[in-house]
């Protein structure tokens, strides 16, 4: 019988100072270590007994105070969760080592050789949430619940959908990763080659959910943001695993992290630029993108990233958005193009190549790459022909334009942003 | 003084995500931290959720679980307090209120 008195139990880490974020960065390494021993197919009980060494911690914590290594500790206590677990099931056939009583609780934490292999676990199991069989935004939806350790409801409210599509999506990707049965570790030779773009690409569309997609909340922003550039920071910590476009993608993110607390309206950035105060852009950022860009150069490869992230460096070298070196940008947007095919490149390049040689020239672009019957509903390109028009000064034609935009908006920050550009031409008519 | 029994109930914490967690352990952390620097806080522990409860069903023992395991006590505090308005006025200082959760004040009767 244990009984804490007033006196005692302070402790180890009494105080409550844990590092920020440690119980999230710390679920992915625990999740990622306890999938690797016990099975990728064992994935609902590995998660069950990740969640558990964290209601221990709350249950036990305040009274006796942290421990004096906090993740050793979670990874113990999860481990041996896990194993209880396996024990009352009796199942899974790789668990014979815990049914015969090999696999047994450990008192101890884990040693330094160890923290190594929980670096490599971690990226093996985010090239299991990139597997072929997971369809693309499933792959996002699952990497934020194992290894940034997010909730169903915090997927639901961050990537804007139900929780119960989020719930679905993620019992779906368990059950494909049990089917497949694929051991879980870090591919090498050319099976990395194939798959470490698909890794990258996932990690984009979770940066690009924070960066772009209409999500209201900044806050939630930020997090998805900070999460996609803590997985790529791993990434760049595994030798074969950082290629110069890993490192294109990191400078990728600095550069628009940098720019997060300043920038507004989606894919409008481009047509509010000059509104931004660039004063306010992070200082620290920009040198850390500078830096992985420096690295990035390292190498015949020029991936979107590459480019992507020389565009971002372009406008965050300039001091305003008439010094900007529109040459280089509209350059790199048309390689971008030829790479991509995207609509929305097409309309950048568009807005680049005004800004360099005139908005006749952005006009023939339009005209050269936009398939106008296939852009007929989308508002970002009624906009930037809009925006043409204004610049020209030609106010009443942008009106009419900004009004086919607005009438197509699909969020209240395009909205907002075409109501201001209709009223203002209004006002200077 | 008398002691009083706190008894903490439910709370959402089986949904939680690791960051929420934390943030809660932090405010428990600094919550009994500042009632031990007050002199306030005896003792205290968690208790095991799986709890049983023995009743005599028509004669009959029975120590089945509980039926609503919401309701089970996750821990218990042993608090020195003046009154029953101190003691409540501290168990409202309880981060478990603001997740659904609740708090049973019970006075320890003195009988010297």
């Amino acid at each position: 019988m244990r009984k804490l008195s007033g006196q005692g139990g302070e402790k180890g880490n009494g105080g409550g100072n844990l590092v920020e974020h440690l119980f999230r960065h710390q679920h992915g390494k625990i999740l990622s270590t306890l999938l690797r021993e016990f099975g990728v197919e064992n994935a609902k009980q590995v998660e069950d007994a990740t969640q558990e060494a964290f209601l221990k911690a709350l249950s036990t914590w305040p009274l006796r105070g942290a421990p004096e290594n906090p993740s050793g500790w979670l990874q113990r206590v999860a481990r041996n969760a896990a194993i209880d677990q396996f024990r009352r099931q009796g199942r899974s056939r790789r668990l014979t080592a815990v049914d015969a009583g090999q696999t047994s609780h450990v008192d101890s934490e884990p040693t330094a050789a160890f923290v190594g292999e929980v670096a490599d676990n971690l990226l093996a199991t985010m090239f299991a949430c990139c597997a072929a069989e997971i369809p693309e935004r499933s792959r996002a939806v699952i990497i934020l619940k194992w290894l940034s350790g997010f909730s169903t409801r915090e997927i639901a409210r961050a990537l804007l959908e139900s929780e119960s599509a989020v719930a679905q999506r993620l019992s779906r990707a368990r059950q494909k990763l049990q089917e497949s049965g694929g051991a879980l570790m870090v591919p090498t030779g050319k099976e990395l080659t194939a798959r470490l773009p698909v890794v990258q690409q996932a990690l984009y569309l979770l940066f690009n959910e924070g960066y772009s997609s209409s999500q209201p909340d900044a806050l939630v922003r930020k997090e998805l943001c900070e999460e996609a550039m803590r997985l790529t920071s791993s990434l760049l910590e595994h030798p074969a695993c950082a290629e110069t476009s890993t490192h294109a993608l990191m400078a990728l993110f600095c550069f628009h992290a940098a720019r997060l607390a300043t920038r507004q309206g989606g894919a409008y950035e481009l047509l509010l630029l000059s509104e931004q105060d660039r004063g306010k852009w992070n200082k620290a950022l920009i040198a850390r993108g500078m830096e992985a860009l420096r690295n990035a150069g390292r190498g015949s490869e020029l991936s979107r990233y590459h480019l992507e992230a020389g565009i971002a460096a372009c406008h965050i070298a300039a001091g305003s958005i008439e010094s900007t070196n529109w040459r280089e940008i509209s350059y790199l947007y048309r390689e971008l193009h030829r790479l991509t095919h995207s609509p929305v490149v097409a309309l950048n390049l568009a807005i680049a190549v005004s800004y360099d040689q005139g908005t006749d020239a952005g006009q023939a672009v339009l005209k050269e790459l936009v398939d106008e019957a296939r852009l007929d509903n989308y508002c970002y390109y009624w906009a930037v022909a809009a925006d043409f028009e204004r610049r020209d000064g030609n106010l009443a034609g942008a009106v009419g334009l900004y009004e086919r935009a607005h009438a197509m908006a699909t969020n209240n920050v395009e909205r907002q942003f075409l109501a201001g550009r209709i009223e203002e031409c209004r006002g200077s008519d | 003084m008398p002691d009083f029994v706190f008894l903490f109930r439910g709370g959402d914490y089986e949904e939680f995500s690791p960051e929420q967690l934390q943030k809660e352990v932090q405010d428990y952390i600094a919550w009994v931290k500042e009632l031990r620097e007050q002199g306030k806080f005896k003792a205290g522990d968690e208790l095991q959720k799986n709890g049983r409860v023995v009743r005599n069903q028509a004669g009959k023992i029975t120590d089945g679980p509980f039926a609503e395991s919401k309701e089970a006590v996750g821990g218990y505090f042993l608090i020195e307090a003046a009154d029953y308005d101190e003691a409540v006025e501290i168990a409202k200082g309880s981060p478990n209120l603001q997740h659904n959760g609740w708090v049973e004040v019970r006075q320890v009767s003195d009988y010297q």
